[in-house]
């Protein structure tokens, strides 16, 4: 097998791992966010009303994870030779899409006097790595799919 | 390698090379105590710590990792069991000299440091023969890797099958259980751990390949950290016969035989008769073959081969007076290891590269540094008188 093709598989390996991770972090920034505003919203809103909301977000937090899972996964599955559908690309693309627009909120917020510069650049350099990973794992899983293609027909 | 190459293998090779039994078991004493000649040793007999050849895991483990550590390690590992092949080799892309620096003291076979090592021992001495012996026979099985500690050079990863025979494949697996027996049948060995430090001990030589360079029987392939991606295939059964034949050569030039001994030249003639043995030997799965190899060497000369005992010089050099202690075996011993260490060090010094230290040209610039080496100048001054 080419070098060539060696060394994509184990980006793609290595991105794929990423991108897992970055989904976990997702998740607990969720969490920890949605359970820090607690005691600020107690003050208005009923228990049972804070319950639900807070287990509507955690629900749309388990899912964003599951997605990066699932493209975490597909992209380790295609690095060791499984052939994989192009469905976990297209995700990956509106993943792209989705963190290019945190991205630009992130970027807003430099504007709002109530959030701290800090937060504002943490967010934008976690969003800023997230996006290069995922563009990496497509750039990656199409050279892999080409090179493979290339070595079929040779 | 293990025992059973550096002691009975050796020992084969030096009966077929012409030495006489005793002459043999000196030899391949002593190109197996370069394993075991540790800082810990030398403290417990009182002789010199430069004179050092190995670090146990324990002396690794406190060792230090600044500049002037890394230089004690290499110095050792890349005299003894690690000698670099090509100490002005280009790497293929654009690097920065710490990197080339670290890319040059990848070891292996036939590379002119091997001459040099096996140039030293000449008219030195059945030790200074066993400590060549090590060195040369080291240069195959440990090649690819690097006798200091770098990730960069030294680190494997997933991508680690073995190769048999009939042409098919197995993925081996790495734990990191110190305790835990290697196990062939189903591919599972131990290995040092990933750290990412680039200076960590993990590092050092093959020890993210595990024992796998060590063993003769196996056939792998992985991708080295310092091939950009590209695939190394190790036979280690025909690496071993390479370095055997290679030791005969060098054995019979040490013994005047040959006028000469250049790199690339194995004599493949002496071992005509035993070469189904070694051919058995060679693909016995098996981790220690000492038992195989002591048979064939008990039977080439037709004696018996006395196993090693590290204590068996001991009470030589320890009760030998001061003036005594360099014509007691492991004194000859410790002069043939000081000789290597600071053959190899200048090498690597004057080739630019400091990962082992400075180093001093004692015929231009008299004696200077680590007083430990000031008895190589002793058989000058002798000569000189």
């Amino acid at each position: 097998m080419d070098a060539k093709i060696r060394k994509k598989e184990i980006n793609l390996l290595t991105l794929g791992t990423g991108i897992i991770f970055f989904g976990a972090w997702m998740l607990i920034k969720l969490a920890i966010s949605v359970l820090s505003i607690i005691p600020d919203i107690n003050k208005t809103y009923s228990t049972a009303e804070i319950i639900i909301a807070v287990l509507f977000i955690l629900a749309i937090a388990a899912l964003i994870f599951l997605i990066y899972l699932y493209v975490g996964v597909s992209a380790r599955s295609e690095s060791k030779g499984k052939r994989k559908k192009p469905v976990y690309l297209v995700v990956t693309v509106i993943l792209i899409l989705l963190t290019v627009l945190s991205a630009a909120a992130d970027i807003s917020f430099i504007f709002n006097p109530d959030v701290s510069i800090l937060e504002v650049v943490t967010a934008l350099l976690i969003d800023g790595t997230s996006l290069v990973f995922l563009i990496e794992l497509m750039v990656n899983a199409i050279a892999v799919r080409k090179e493979r293609k290339k070595e079929a027909t040779a | 390698m293990n025992p059973d190459f550096h002691y009975y293998a050796t020992y084969c090779a030096a009966i077929l090379a012409g030495y006489s039994h005793e002459e043999s078991q000196d030899i391949a004493y002593s190109d197996q105590f370069v394993d075991l000649c540790s800082a810990t040793f030398l403290t417990i007999i009182k002789a010199p710590l430069a004179a050092a050849t190995t670090q146990l895991q324990l002396e690794l483990m406190d060792a230090r990792t600044d500049i002037v550590g890394l230089q004690d390690i290499t110095r050792i590992w890349s005299s003894f069991h690690f000698l670099p092949r090509d100490l002005s080799a280009e790497t293929k892309k654009p690097s920065s000299k710490k990197y080339r620096n670290k890319y040059r003291l990848i070891c292996g076979p036939n590379g002119e440091l091997v001459k040099s090592t096996v140039e030293l021992a000449k008219g030195k001495g059945m030790q200074a023969v066993g400590v060549a012996m090590h060195v040369l026979a080291d240069t195959w099985a440990h090649q690819y890797f690097a006798g200091t500690p770098s990730l960069v050079i030294n680190n494997t990863n997933h991508y680690f099958y073995e190769c048999f025979p009939d042409g098919s494949e197995k993925k081996i697996r790495f734990r990191h259980s110190v305790s835990a027996p290697d196990d062939p049948e189903n591919s599972i060995y131990t290995a040092s751990l990933y750290v990412s430090s680039e200076n960590s001990i993990m590092n050092l030589g093959h020890g993210r390949a595990g024992h796998l360079p060590d063993y003769g029987f196996i056939r792998y392939k992985y991708l080295p950290a310092w091939d950009d991606y590209e695939e190394v295939v190790k036979d280690n059964p025909s690496d071993y016969k390479h370095a055997f034949c290679q030791m005969i050569t060098a054995m019979k030039y040490l013994r005047g035989v040959n006028n000469s001994f250049e790199c690339g030249q194995y004599d493949f003639d002496a071992i005509t008769d035993i070469d189904e043995d070694i051919e058995e030997i060679l693909s016995k799965r098996q981790v220690d073959a000492s038992d195989d190899w002591k048979a064939l060497g008990e039977k080439l000369s037709g004696q018996t081969i006395k196993p090693f005992d590290i204590e068996r010089y001991k009470g030589e050099y320890k009760n030998a007076s001061s003036e005594d202690k360099d014509s007691t075996f492991l004194g000859r011993f410790i002069l043939a290891a000081l000789a290597q260490k600071s053959m190899v060090t200048n090498r690597i010094y004057t080739s630019g590269n400091k990962l082992a230290g400075y180093s001093v040209d004692y015929k231009k610039h008299g004696f200077r540094g680590i007083d430990d080496f000031r008895r190589l100048l002793a058989p000058e001054k002798e000569a000189k008188k």
